[in-house]
């Protein structure tokens, strides 16, 4: 789907970016699972929605880096750095949340927000509707601690939902991934 | 209280079986932890020169190392359970083998923050040494859960990537 020139403008919007291209739109979610339809709590594969697609600005930072949407803020276009840059002036964690990201994304995860299970993630590997998230994912950058009550917490999470729970430690140049899981002796 | 009681006496900080039984044979010698555990389940008098030992005067004597009742509160869940542990490589770990799988268990706590760096290679470093690696969280009223840690790779999907 990437080429020379960006396939469709993007609007850049607090938190948010907006692709009111149905076309394009309806072929970003139906077969890639980015954004999802404003306004659809469970979006259907195939359907043509009205409203623009609501995307994350970790999605936006993707497409613009894949050269599929360019960005466009206070009605003026931006390159992907100063997007990205603008993403983690609302989010400190963004720049290595990203890099995790971006990671699975490229290679072929599908990833939707994990806030109801309270982890940064819920990764698929087909997508949402069409199995349940088999991985539930945390970003750590490779300076910060953790209460390993916190380990604990996502653990039994993971553990009574019945997914995978996975660490991402994220240094410099490398991701590092860890699971977890419940064992009794 | 039942099994026979065995005596232990301190010979230059090393406590050592005098009088055994089979588990615990005349002249092994045992970790604090175990002798502890032993105190703690009336299994064991701990002699050192006249003086019988408690409890109270073994956490006196280790109330400087600043994982040791974290280490006696795994090592006690895990006896409870019938399992055997050992000390392991580090100040904060130890070993148990079951059912031919060995494992490292990191004993820690919660409220007490860790690199994730320091879990990060503690974990590599256990399996390099060929063990599973667990941790053993503490929570405040002394109740231990564990998890078992792996690393972990996501594949390429065979897929049309974006």
């Amino acid at each position: 789907m990437s080429g020379e020139t960006p396939r469709v403008n993007m609007m850049i919007i607090g938190g948010k970016a907006l692709i009111f291209d149905h076309k394009i739109s309806n072929e970003l979610y139906s077969k890639h699972f980015i954004g999802k339809p404003f306004g659809e709590k469970k979006p259907k594969i195939g359907v043509s929605y009205k409203g623009p697609l609501e995307l994350t600005l970790l999605e936006a930072v993707y497409l613009c880096e894949k050269n599929i949407a360019l960005p466009i803020k206070d009605r003026e276009k931006i390159d992907c750095e100063t997007l990205k840059n603008y993403a983690a002036s609302k989010d400190p964690r963004f720049l290595y949340t990203y890099k995790v990201f971006k990671d699975l994304r490229e290679k072929g995860y599908v990833i939707r927000s994990g806030m109801k299970y309270g982890v940064d993630y819920a990764v698929y590997e087909k997508g949402p509707g069409l199995e349940h998230a088999p991985y539930l994912v945390h970003v750590f950058k490779y300076d910060e601690e953790i209460d390993p009550i916190h380990i604990v917490r996502l653990g039994r999470l993971s553990h009574s939902v019945r997914k995978n729970l996975v660490i991402a430690i994220v240094y410099d140049n490398t991701i590092k991934y860890i699971s977890f899981g419940w064992i009794r002796f | 209280m039942s099994g026979k009681i065995i005596e232990i006496k301190v010979f230059d900080d090393k406590y050592v079986v005098v009088r055994g039984s089979e588990k615990y044979p005349k002249g092994t010698t045992l970790d604090p932890l175990e002798v502890a555990f032993l105190i703690y389940e009336g299994k064991a008098v701990v002699f050192d020169n006249d003086k019988v030992l408690s409890l109270k005067d073994l956490v006196n004597r280790y109330s400087d190392k600043k994982d040791w009742w974290l280490l006696f509160t795994v090592l006690h869940d895990l006896y409870k359970r019938g399992r055997i542990v050992k000390r392991g490589f580090s100040e904060n770990d130890l070993i148990l083998e079951r059912e031919g799988k060995k494992y490292r268990i990191f004993v820690t706590e919660e409220n007490v923050f860790l690199p994730i760096t320091l879990i990060s290679e503690w974990i590599e470093s256990s399996i390099d040494k060929g063990y599973i690696p667990v941790i053993a969280v503490v929570d405040m009223h002394g109740d231990v859960t564990y998890y078992k840690a792996s690393k972990y790779m996501f594949k390429k999907l065979d897929k049309e990537i974006l």
